[in-house]
């Protein structure tokens, strides 16, 4: 049985690299999407001078990592969506799995191939070209790894709640994009927190999207010591848990609205 | 006893209903109205471990929406559900292993890979013992003949081999009990045949119970001990199938064509019901005419190209069992 989920994530995985030409361009994309922020904060910090509190390198680095992973890990909402609309669910729906594990599987699967094969040469190529601070000491390179794996999880639960709400409303576009806009900005990928006016962080420090970017970043970079790196981790797992409990109660109601017409 | 039982099971749908023009689109929007559509109206039946039942009933009746209901994928509005002593909604992940689902209008098999892959996954997936897992392949690659195609990616083969892939997959972990909804539809009479012959087997050798629904009359007589016939959402038979078959008439038509334009001539005991230079169609009692006898008439009278016996089909046959019943009330 847990091979079964295994299987799942290794099948996803060697999908992705069945397609040599994606690759190339998932390649490039990350780089010239890296080079124009990059590119804009340099322009930021020669206009104002030495007046930010964290280094451009700081900067650089929170840039080359949270922008390039965010574009590993990018959920497939549409695709579960698209099974629900049509009923294709009903093949899932009869495997002995829990569905939601299922989903797991095939996003680490994805996003496995994306860090391996699009995120990690990328990575290289900008770090060469634009330099990148070391991380804080020794343990924030685990402890950075770990925040970065549950920033995942908690990505991983707002997809599942985006794509159950497809049990309600025929299209989800508009709240994928919604969703899509708010981790952009708020994650702390395309905005450092440290240029985030104050009254927009009070909202930030309540939501889940502090625990994507931001936890990691903040433990490689050394913003956060001590027993603050484990608050960040513990409130990390909090998201995670009372996300996944969302979207298990989206499932469970969302089944009995199921509606499969035809065939 | 009875390993499957529905008890007064109701599915009911609740659809937008639409509202023509842009007025009605617009009032659509701020106030929609609802419909509720049954597709399922108190269902019973029970089924008892071994049997091999056919469930039958024209487009719309009923037959998916049951078999739904019956495979845990919905949920019913109302009644009762029990297979195997679990409840298929409630249930699921330990129901769902141990039964065996095929719906022909729709592939289980995973589309990009080779039909092998998705038979490897399906191991692991229901934990089959690799000795199992053997026999069975065996098995299939000898009644189905999988091993010619058993290697193609899943969207390359023909409808006929994915039905077989599909059925095989359907039945790679043993399951107790297997549904199959419309197995052979779209299918040649070779293919239809090779896949009656397979669930035969199955159901003989193993002893699993069978519930298959069919659009065709002689799925059913070529498979089945029992039938039961829904239409509307509601049942209308539930017996075996020659009393379903004398339910539904004793009436045939022979169709003859000819090779050369022909005027046909009365037949005593025979209706002539339609007549063009180049085809009759006779309609007889089967009760009181034997086939052969007619046969040999019209093959010695006439120049003859080709016979067909015509069946009635599931519509008609329906229509005449409801027509009986509401005469008897």
């Amino acid at each position: 049985m847990k091979g079964a989920y295994i299987e799942i994530a290794r099948k996803t995985l060697l999908e992705g690299l069945a397609f040599r030409v994606n690759t190339l361009i998932g390649i490039l994309d990350t780089v010239i999407l890296i080079a124009v922020n990059v590119a804009i904060w340099k322009a930021v910090y020669a206009s104002t001078g030495t007046l930010q509190t964290v280094s451009l390198e700081d900067t650089i680095t929170n840039t080359l990592f949270a922008i390039g992973i965010s574009q590993a890990f990018w959920m497939d909402e549409y695709s579960i969506a698209h099974k629900i609309r049509t009923g294709a669910i009903t093949n899932d729906i009869l495997r002995p799995m829990h569905f939601g594990g299922m989903i797991l599987a095939a996003d680490i699967g994805r996003a496995g191939y994306r860090l391996l094969v699009e995120f990690l040469p990328a990575f290289v190529i900008c770090a060469l070209l634009f330099g990148l601070s070391a991380p804080a000491s020794a343990l924030a390179l685990p402890l950075f790894v770990l925040s970065m794996a549950m920033s995942f999880l908690v990505l991983h639960s707002i997809g599942l709640i985006m794509s159950y709400i497809s049990f309600w409303y025929f299209n989800i576009f508009s709240f994928v994009t919604i969703k899509n806009a708010a981790v952009l900005v708020l994650s702390g990928a395309y905005i450092p927190y440290w240029f985030m006016p104050d009254w927009m962080m009070a909202f930030v420090r309540a939501s889940p999207f502090q625990a994507i970017y931001s936890a990691p970043m903040s433990i490689w970079l050394g913003h956060v010591n001590g027993s603050s790196v484990l608050y960040g981790l513990a409130k990390q797992a909090l998201w995670i848990v009372a996300l996944q409990l969302c979207a298990q109660a989206l499932w469970v109601l969302g089944r009995r609205k199921l509606a499969v017409n035809g065939g | 006893m009875a390993i499957l039982e529905l008890t007064e099971a109701c599915k009911t749908y609740r659809i937008v209903q639409r509202q023509d023009g842009i007025s009605g689109a617009l009032k659509n929007l701020f106030v929609p109205r609802y419909r509720d559509i049954q597709a399922v109206k108190r269902i019973s039946f029970a089924i008892e471990a071994g049997e091999m039942v056919g469930f039958i009933g024209p487009n719309g009746a009923g037959k998916s929406t049951t078999i739904k209901l019956l495979t845990g994928v919905l949920v019913p509005t109302s009644g009762r559900v029990q297979v195997l002593g679990l409840s298929p909604f409630k249930d699921r992940k330990r129901y769902v292993g141990r039964i065996g689902v095929v719906f022909g209008q729709r592939t289980q098999l995973w589309w990009d890979l080779p039909v092998s892959d998705t038979f490897d996954l399906l191991r692991k997936i229901y934990g089959v013992p690799p000795q199992t897992y053997r026999r069975n392949l065996e098995l299939f690659d000898d009644i189905l003949g999988l091993a010619d195609f058993r290697h193609q990616l899943a969207r390359q083969l023909s409808l006929g081999q994915r039905m077989r892939a599909d059925i095989a997959a359907a039945l790679l972990h043993d399951p107790e009990l297997v549904f199959l909804d419309e197995p052979t539809i779209g299918l040649d009479i070779v293919a239809k045949d090779k896949i009656r012959g397979f669930m035969q087997h199955i159901n003989a050798e193993r002893g699993v119970t069978m519930l298959l629904t069919s659009h065709d009359m002689q799925d059913m007589e070529r498979t089945c001990q029992r039938v039961i016939v829904i239409d509307k959402g509601a049942l209308l038979y539930d017996g075996s199938v020659s009393g379903l078959a004398s339910l539904s008439g004793s009436r045939r038509s022979l169709i003859v064509d000819f090779n050369v334009h022909t005027r046909c001539e009365p037949i005593s005991g025979t209706e002539l019901i339609q007549e063009n230079a180049l085809r009759a169609r006779f309609s007889f009692d089967r009760g009181s005419m034997q086939v052969h006898e007619l046969v040999s008439q019209v093959a010695k009278k006439y120049d003859i190209a080709d016979m067909t016996i015509e069946e009635p089909s599931i519509e008609s046959v329906v229509k005449t069992i409801f027509s009986a019943q509401q005469a008897r009330l």
